[in-house]
């Protein structure tokens, strides 16, 4: 037979929540606590008007009876079955019983139903202003009172009670101001002892250490949390003489069921006794750290689990709400002077990063502000400008370094094409001169980039810049080395070609002419790669080239996309074309006015395909032997592009076909 | 070949080899040749005293340029082309035709035509 020893199930009724009752029952803090004379005195002052043997101030606990003060009885509680208090308590005002014995509640109550027991009971009611009864002022004797009390130990008796609970609320804003001055204390040294703090890991272990001496606790430590939400990481601790730091890597899921699903959702762990309160595998976790009592305090930020201060009890131990309060606080500024300390760090970092980016990088570099004020410029800025940067800082770089054009002109700032990257909000790129200190100039080339807001919006310019003289004399060198190069050879070609023709001395005429057109087709293919410094020449230009010379601008159709030849490709295209084209100009469609060549040619696979096909001139003859054009075409030309070239001597017109792979020939 | 015969034809070049040659091929046009001379001081005493109807003139003499003598050519209305080694290079003489090296007797004749009727029929 189980035994219902709350107040409710002893009594039967209830019209107040007895959960509520003991809250507020607690929240005075007075239940255990030593004897004060301010309670002594109102028992004693009890006793004294009903001449009674037996005063109580009282407190109807969670099972218990507990007494504040008391005379007469010698002891501080009592089993609440005992109790005839709890009685009084479920009715307002007093209660007053002449006669114990008389009363059927009571007859059976070993107080009571005793040689020399209880006989008459006057007690007046303790309430909160809520209307919470928390027990009794109440005078008890062993002599029965037929008479019952007087007016006048009635009106003592409730000024008593009334004075009590005065008493108690009292203490309770004693109690109150002194926490929050204890709180203001601890949180003005946290502040004072964490602020200097620029690590992250000495923030953790000094927040530690003043939150566990402030706490008396053994333990106190500070775990960031893993992106998985379940390991967590202790960087900093303080541990209790006696103590060892528990500084390493954890899983929240180690540490039970509870400890999970309360963190994760931002609520603490609280635990008191991890023995009573814990599965014991569960508990086993702690005890293996040396815990007994905790304090979990979760950190949420953003919706996610993100820091946990921990703070451990080597025993047993009853969190107060007011600790729990503290806890939190300290977690909450350890947390947001970490993140602090740690984008203070990155932010350092970048800077040193930055820094020496850009006071090693040779490219000047300048910062401009909205208003195109010199706000930065960098060491080689200085070094291109021969300005230092206190000369530059605040002033528009195009007054001190754009303003005069070569011919001695002023060059106005909306003319400035490094200026116009701010308005244009787009990147501008080029050369310019600039000028010196000494008034010379020098050419720079220069990047001038906007510098946009979140929302797009310019807020200024970089600008990158260098000097270029160096580049364009080196550039100029080579541009005169290559025409020297380019006029020698033509040259060679002109002695080759006047050595040939001396050598024949008109013996051949037609031999002659024939080696001057190759000769002359080279040299245009030359030309055409020296124009392009020896890069890849479009194939247009070399048909068009090779072509030209022999026929007006209506007989040769060319139609093709943009190709372009590698040099030594083009050369060999370009003999190919031009052995065509004398062909066609002797015997085939060019040797008649209405005669036509169309030069197609499209890309199909990764693969050049070009017809030559002439049309309009005399019925075509296979040849008889095939001469230097056909070998140059079909052996020479075919080896070069790695293909096929096919002659066709169709009788409408000569059809030349080439096929071949876009290989390193074409680019 | 009618337009050039009988024509005196001063002929500027350094390079002995094409000099001849091209002496040869203002020869086949029916030309009268005056030089080759090779060095500028040699063609500026041809282009100021010589009686010339026009002129080939290499721009290049042995590191020098020739454009003293187009311009005691031009001082004399005498009709002339350069012939140079190097791609089509503006010269500071817009009126006269440039042949590139190396260029056969075709290309040369119409050169000469084409400074004979002057750049108004261009």
């Amino acid at each position: 037979v189980t035994v219902d020893t709350t107040l409710q199930g002893l009594c039967g009724l209830s019209d107040y929540d007895e959960a509520a009752r003991l809250s507020a029952l607690a929240s005075y803090g007075v239940l255990d606590t030593e004897r004060e004379a301010a309670f002594d005195d109102i028992a004693e002052v009890a006793a004294d008007i009903f001449e009674a043997p037996i005063a109580v101030v009282n407190f109807i606990a969670d099972g218990r009876q507990w007494f504040k003060a008391e005379v007469g009885i010698g002891k501080r509680e009592l089993p609440l079955d005992v109790s005839i208090c709890r009685h009084a308590i479920l009715q307002p005002g007093l209660f007053v019983i002449p006669d114990l014995l008389e009363d059927e509640r009571f007859t059976s109550n070993p107080l009571v139903d005793v040689e020399g027991g209880l006989r008459f009971y006057g007690g007046a009611l303790l309430q909160t202003a809520e209307g919470l009864p928390l027990g009794t002022v109440c005078v008890l004797d062993t002599e029965p009172r037929p008479a019952g009390i007087t007016r006048a130990q009635e009106r003592a008796l409730r000024t008593l009670a009334s004075q009590t609970m005065a008493q108690l609320e009292l203490r309770k804003s004693r109690a109150a101001l002194e926490a929050s001055e204890t709180r203001l204390r601890f949180l003005d040294s946290l502040a004072k002892a964490t602020q200097p703090l620029t690590e992250s890991v000495e923030i953790m272990t000094t927040t530690a250490r003043i939150l566990g001496e402030h706490l008396r606790v053994s333990l106190c430590a500070y775990a960031d949390m893993d992106e998985d939400q379940d390991g967590f990481t202790i960087r900093g601790d303080w541990a209790a003489p006696g103590s060892r730091s528990i500084v390493g890597r954890y899983k929240l899921a180690d540490f039970g069921k509870l400890a999970v699903s309360n963190l994760s959702v931002g609520l603490p762990l609280v635990i008191n006794d991890n023995l009573q309160e814990l599965a014991p595998d569960e508990a086993a976790t702690f005890r293996n750290i040396g815990i007994a009592a905790t304090i979990c305090m979760p950190l949420v930020k953003a919706g996610r689990l993100t820091a946990l201060m921990a703070v451990h009890s080597a025993g047993p131990r009853i969190w107060s709400p007011s600790e729990l309060t503290l806890v939190a606080e300290a977690t909450e500024r350890a947390w947001a002077h970490i993140e602090r300390a740690r984008s203070e760090a990155v932010l350092r970092e970048t800077m040193r990063r930055l820094d020496a980016i850009l006071s090693n990088t040779r490219q000047a570099v300048f910062l401009m502000d909205e208003n195109q004020h010199c706000t930065y410029a960098n060491v080689a800025a200085e070094k291109l400008t021969g300005y230092g940067f206190a000369e530059l800082q605040g002033r528009p770089l195009h007054e001190i370094l754009h303003h005069t054009k070569p011919d001695g002109s002023h060059y106005p700032i909306e003319e400035c094409p490094i200026d116009r990257a701010f308005p244009e909000r787009a990147q501008m790129s080029g050369e310019e001169l600039f000028v010196a200190a000494d008034g010379r100039f020098y050419p720079v080339g220069f990047t001038a980039s906007p510098v946009l807001d979140d929302t797009g919006k310019p807020v200024g310019t970089v600008i990158e810049a260098r000097n270029i003289t160096e580049e364009k004399r080196a550039k100029d060198h080579q541009q005169l080395l290559i025409d020297e190069l380019n006029h020698r050879s033509k040259n060679l070609l002109a002695i080759v070609q006047g050595i040939v023709g001396q050598t024949f001395k008109r013996t051949d005429r037609t031999a002659r002419e024939a080696l001057e057109g190759r000769l002359a087709a080279l040299a245009a293919a030359h030309s055409v790669l020296t124009q392009r410094n020896w890069e890849p020449a479009p194939l247009r230009q070399i048909v068009e080239d090779s072509v030209k010379p022999h026929a007006g601008p209506a007989a040769v159709r060319i139609e093709g996309p943009d190709l372009m030849l590698a040099p030594k490709t083009a050369v060999s295209m370009a003999l190919a074309f031009h052995e065509l084209a004398t062909n066609a100009v002797k015997y085939g469609s060019l040797s008649r006015p209405s005669g036509v060549v169309d030069v197609r040619w499209h890309v199909e696979e990764e693969r050049l395909k070009l017809t030559w096909q002439e049309s309009g001139g005399p019925p075509v003859e296979r040849p008889a032997s095939r001469g230097f054009g056909s070998r140059m075409l079909e052996r020479g030309l075919s080896a070069e592009l790695e293909g096929r070239v096919d002659l066709e001597f169709a009788a409408a017109g000569l059809i030349c076909t080439v096929d071949a792979p876009l290989s390193e020939a074409f680019r | 070949v009618k337009g050039l015969a009988g024509k005196r034809v001063l002929l500027v070049e350094d390079e002995p080899i094409v000099a001849m040659d091209v002496e040869d091929m203002l020869l086949e046009l029916g030309c009268e040749v005056i030089g080759p001379c090779p060095r500028l001081s040699a063609a500026l005493e041809a282009a100021h005293f010589q009686s010339i109807d026009v002129a080939v003139l290499d721009v290049n003499l042995n590191g020098e340029e020739s454009y003293p003598v187009a311009q005691a050519l031009r001082d004399r209305s005498i009709p002339f082309a350069f012939a140079t080694g190097f791609g089509e290079r503006k010269t500071p003489f817009p009126e006269a035709p440039t042949l590139t090296k190396p260029y056969g007797s075709q290309q040369l004749e119409a050169a000469l035509v084409r400074a004979l009727e002057g750049p108004d029929t261009l």
